[in-house]
């Protein structure tokens, strides 16, 4: 599923042209249907690792493997189709402010060609596991964080993607909520879904434990894969 | 879900409507001029049989005749009859002179030289000759249509060179306006292709709605010149220019459509 070797990612240079590393020679593997933790502290490259992982960004050394895609080589009109592959949920949510929570879980199906007919009950299903059939309507803006975090991970696993990222999913989420989102991932990961978490919540990794990929200062330190 | 990028929310491109609008206005009243021109220079051009008259001795009238029948161009050259010739002159020497010059009338094809080159043609066999071509002002009526032509060419080309340049500012300010969204459509595996194509058929209504208003507001003002024309152009506008006026917008709307496409598919390659 995934193959990483010698991976580097710089960060842009500063006003002097100086850059420096936000990846350095990461090496590792993650095959087809497994999970990982994801643990660092801040800074430690775990964002930048999930941009490469999401293809929002190209690692400037290394080979990326992605489902069988040389990612560092491939047609840059070719990644849209393996972006599709992927569900995504960042720490801010990053909805569509213009659209309802309706159409922003839509949107992923839309974009691979959906019917509507087939998003339809694909969407009110989802919305309604989540807790948020009766707010499918409701625009982010008027959404509780809690509320957001839920539409922004039925968006991104409404297109059931071969592979899940997470950047820190449980953050804005009570127990209860936290709980049937690790329910959800690891229902994924059962049906085949590659799923990497990044988390600080070491109590998370205690209850729900899982092979780690520990990253500090953008060096991959502890591979349990 | 027409808007996934919420381009309906961009202010950046409120201006484009306004000032496609302007462009579409400039360009009819170039149209309509240049056709209207070239419609009177053509009417007239028509109306006129090209034939040249020549005043030569009547010592010099044989040989110039002579040289004159060689000048391709020209249509039968011929002397005209003493008699006429006095008709001709009678409003200038009155009636109890004979005219002491001979006329020569001569048909002109197009190819036919202008007066200066046959004034120098006939100077070895009769000096002093006076030509004189009766479309010397067709002739420059037909080149001031060229040269209306030619201006409402370069006005059009400037007005297509700014109505480009408009919609690919305004696109350039909605895609920063925008570019958060773009980059989470972006990642959900949107194609370059899926967002340039809603810039550009926003892009494309806006310029045809400034294209279309520019146009028709244009359409009174044409119609007041058209009447003011009557009496040197009794047709009055052609037909031809009324049918290209429909073109204009037409044209604003592609222009649109392939500015902002352009634009949006140029700043998407920043994305990975």
């Amino acid at each position: 599923m995934l193959y990483l070797d010698g991976i580097w990612l710089e960060y842009p240079g500063d006003r002097h042209g100086q850059r420096s590393a936000a990846l350095a020679e990461l090496t590792f593997s993650v095959p087809a249907g497994g999970y990982r933790w994801l643990l660092g502290p801040s800074g430690a490259g775990k964002s930048s690792l999930l941009r490469v992982l999401h293809l929002a960004a190209r690692p400037e050394r290394g080979r990326f493997l992605f489902l069988g895609h040389d990612v560092a080589r491939a047609r840059r009109d070719s990644l849209p189709r393996l972006r599709r592959q992927i569900g995504m949920v960042y720490q801010d949510f990053r909805l569509l402010p213009h659209l309802s929570a309706y159409e922003n879980v839509a949107l992923p199906l839309r974009l691979a060609g959906r019917a509507d007919a087939a998003i339809r009950s694909d969407v009110k299903e989802l919305l309604g596991w989540v807790g948020l059939g009766a707010r499918a309507d409701a625009y982010p803006a008027t959404l509780s964080g809690g509320e957001q975090q839920r539409v922004a991970i039925a968006r991104a696993v409404i297109a059931r993607p071969r592979l899940l990222l997470a950047d820190e999913p449980t953050g804005n989420l009570d127990d209860v909520q936290a709980g049937r989102l690790m329910q959800l991932l690891h229902e994924m990961n059962r049906q085949g879904t590659t799923v990497i978490v990044a988390t600080h919540s070491l109590a998370l990794v205690d209850r729900h434990p899982a092979p780690v990929l520990q990253l500090e200062d953008g060096r991959l330190v502890r591979d349990d894969g | 879900m027409d808007d996934p990028l919420g381009l309906g929310q961009a202010s950046a491109d409120r201006a484009v409507p306004w000032l496609v609008g302007a462009m579409a206005f400039l360009a009819a009243i170039a149209v309509a001029g240049a056709g209207g021109v070239a419609g009177l220079a053509g009417r007239w051009q028509a109306d006129v049989t090209p034939t040249v008259t020549i005043a030569v001795s009547p010592e010099a009238a044989p040989r110039a005749l002579g040289r004159l029948r060689q000048v391709p161009g020209l249509v039968q050259p011929h002397a005209l009859d003493p008699d006429d010739t006095a008709a001709l002159l009678r409003p200038w020497l009155g009636t109890g002179s004979a005219p002491a010059i001979v006329v020569i009338e001569a048909g002109l094809t197009a190819d036919a030289p202008d007066a200066a080159a046959l004034t120098r043609l006939l100077a070895p066999d009769a000096p002093g000759a006076t030509v004189e071509r009766n479309d010397a002002w067709v002739v420059r009526l037909t080149q001031l249509a060229r040269v209306m032509q030619a201006l409402a060419a370069l006005i059009l080309l400037l007005v297509a060179g700014v109505a480009l340049g408009v919609t690919a500012i305004a696109t350039r300010g909605a895609l920063s306006a925008l570019r958060p969204s773009i980059e989470v459509v972006h990642g959900l595996g949107a194609t370059d292709r899926f967002v340039a194509a809603r810039f550009a058929r926003r892009a494309m209504r806006r310029a045809a709605l400034g294209g279309s208003a520019g146009t028709a507001l244009a359409l009174p003002l044409l119609a007041g010149l058209a009447w003011l024309a009557q009496p040197i152009a009794p047709g009055g506008v052609p037909v031809a220019v009324w049918g290209a006026l429909p073109a204009i917008p037409v044209a604003m709307a592609a222009i649109g459509w392939m500015s902002a496409r352009w634009t949006v598919q140029r700043w998407l390659r920043r994305l990975p």
